[in-house]
This record gives structure tokens, sequence and C-alpha cells, in this order.
């Protein structure tokens, strides 16, 4: 009996209460998805993923790129000044080996910066 | 299509898809507001500004709830930030122990319905913001009570007890009003 009359005075708070809802204007959803879509025109693009190929593509290219330059330069500088016997010797090859690994060396660095400043962001 | 679907929709770029949760949400919006603010001015400004956060921070709704519920309480801190206003006050508390069961008036038949509308919403805005809120979300859009401590930020046990309270503030204001009518004093 109590519930049956709570769910009366229910149903009459109901029926009062429906009256007060508020309308939006009518330009009110212009201006929401006038802002919305400005927002969304006015926030940066993702960089497309093939750039992070394309970087490091053109970072391998750049170091070996040089190191291969500056070995030429060392082969061709010991052939003419002190002749054909010094590229065998092994004061050249160990010449040779240390440019590369400073290279690689140079090249893993670069590396794991680019990996570090990825993961940060 | 379902809400979720939408916000997928929405997430993926397609930012009109946004214009379905706008024209479905924005009048209960404006009246949470409104019963925050008290001016239709400042609730128009707080319904666009929540509806600008909610598409910012779409990525991190979760299905969990209903999207009406997550835009609410959105539209809910937006409001009370705005008004800088205490809305769960303890004014008027010792008044409702004398409230008249509104069932047993039967003043309310000779008012025409205009009037009867102004009095509600009269009635409503004189009642505490906290108070007038619980009963627009209870009684307007049929909110359980579980989703309206989910809105205000409330327990489930303390939105009970206030809406015990503003229900009951609620007619006996309403009562107040009903015997002035009589009265004449209108």
């Amino acid at each position: 009996m109590k519930e049956k009359k709570r769910d009366m005075e229910d149903a009459e708070l109901r029926e009062l209460i429906q009256t007060t809802g508020k309308k939006a204007p009518e330009n009110l959803q212009y201006r929401i998805m006038h802002q919305i879509e400005a927002e969304h025109a006015l926030t940066p693009k993702k960089v497309p993923v093939t750039k992070k190929s394309v970087s490091l593509l053109r970072d391998l290219g750049n170091i070996f790129g040089v190191m291969y330059i500056l070995l030429a330069a060392i082969v061709g500088g010991a052939y003419l000044l002190l002749g054909e016997a010094f590229l065998q010797s092994p004061q050249f090859w160990g010449t040779v080996v240390l440019v590369s690994l400073i290279f690689s060396l140079f090249w893993l660095i670069t590396r794991l910066d680019y990996h570090l400043r990825e993961k940060r962001k | 299509m379902n809400e979720n679907q939408r916000v997928q929709q929405v997430l993926s770029g397609n930012t009109s898809a946004f214009a379905y949760f706008v024209e479905s949400y924005q009048d209960m919006a404006i009246t949470i507001a409104y019963r925050i603010c008290g001016n239709m001015q400042d609730a128009e400004d707080v319904v666009q500004e929540s509806y600008v956060k909610a598409y910012r921070n779409l990525h991190t709704f979760r299905s969990e709830s209903k999207f009406s519920t997550w835009l609410y309480r959105i539209v809910y801190n937006t409001a009370v930030t705005f008004s800088k206003t205490r809305i769960w006050t303890g004014m008027m508390e010792t008044e409702i122990e004398y409230a008249v069961d509104l069932s047993d008036r039967g003043a309310d038949a000779g008012l025409a319905e205009r009037e009867r509308r102004e009095v509600v919403k009269d009635v409503l805005e004189r009642m505490p913001k906290g108070d007038a809120l619980l009963l627009t979300l209870y009684y307007l859009e049929d909110h359980t009570v579980k989703e309206i401590a989910s809105i205000t930020g409330l327990n489930e046990p303390n939105v009970k007890v206030k809406l015990f309270r503003a229900r009951k503030m609620f007619k006996e204001l309403l009562t107040e009003c009903f015997s002035m009518e009589d009265a004449g004093y209108s």
C-alpha cells in the first residue's frame, strides 16, 4: 500500500518535472560543431609512418657513404704515396678497420639516439 | 548504428559523426547546466565548452557506462567550475520536516497547465541547486541512482538520502506555492 502510494507520488512528480526541461537554442548545435571542426582542422596531422624508414635509410647512406669515400681516399693516398706494398701491410688494414669501427659506432649512436627520442614521444 | 560505433567513427576522423551526440543530448545538457549556473547564457557557454572537452577526450571514453552519463558528468563538472559555487548546501534542511503529502492535495486541479509549469519552475529555482539537479536527473531522464552518483561524483547512499530530502522539500515548497495561489497571493 505504502509502495503504491510512493509510486503514485513518483509518477506525479515525474509528470510535474517533465515540464521543466530546457530546450537548447537552435544555433547551439551549429556553434558546437563549428568549434569542433575548427579544432579538428587546426590539430597537427600525425607524421606518416613511411618517414621513419626514409630517415633510417638516409642515416645509413649518409654515414656509410662518408665512410666509403674516406676509405677510398685512404686507399688512393696510400697507393700513390707509399706504393702497392703498403696496401698489403697490417698497418694499412689496421687503419681501415679502425675507420670502419669509428663510423659503425657513430651509426649505432645515431640509431640509439633516434630510438630514445621516439620512446620519449 | 550504435553509440560505440559512432564514437569509433569520430575517433577515426569523421567529426560530423559527433553531431549525433550534440543533437541527442544537448537539451538535457543545457538543463543540467542551467540548474547549476542559474541562467541560460552561462548554461549555453558551459554546454559548448563541455562538448568540446568531450570531443577532445573522446579517446578516454570507455563503453562501461552510457555515453550520456559520461557527457553529463563533464557538463556537471564544467558547470560547477564555471559557476564557482558550492551546489551541495545544507540550507533549508530543517524546513522539510513539515512537508505535506502531495497526493493528499487536490489544489493543482484548479491550476491551468501553464500556471502549473510556472509554479514548478519557480519551486525548482527556489530549491538548493544540488537538490533541484538531483530531481531533474531522476525524474526528467529517469537516471538510476547509480548513474546519478556517477554524474555528480557522490556515493550511492548519499544520492538516495539527498534525493529523499529533495523530494520532500519540493513537495513542501509546492504546497506552499499552491496555498499562496489559493489565498490569492500569486
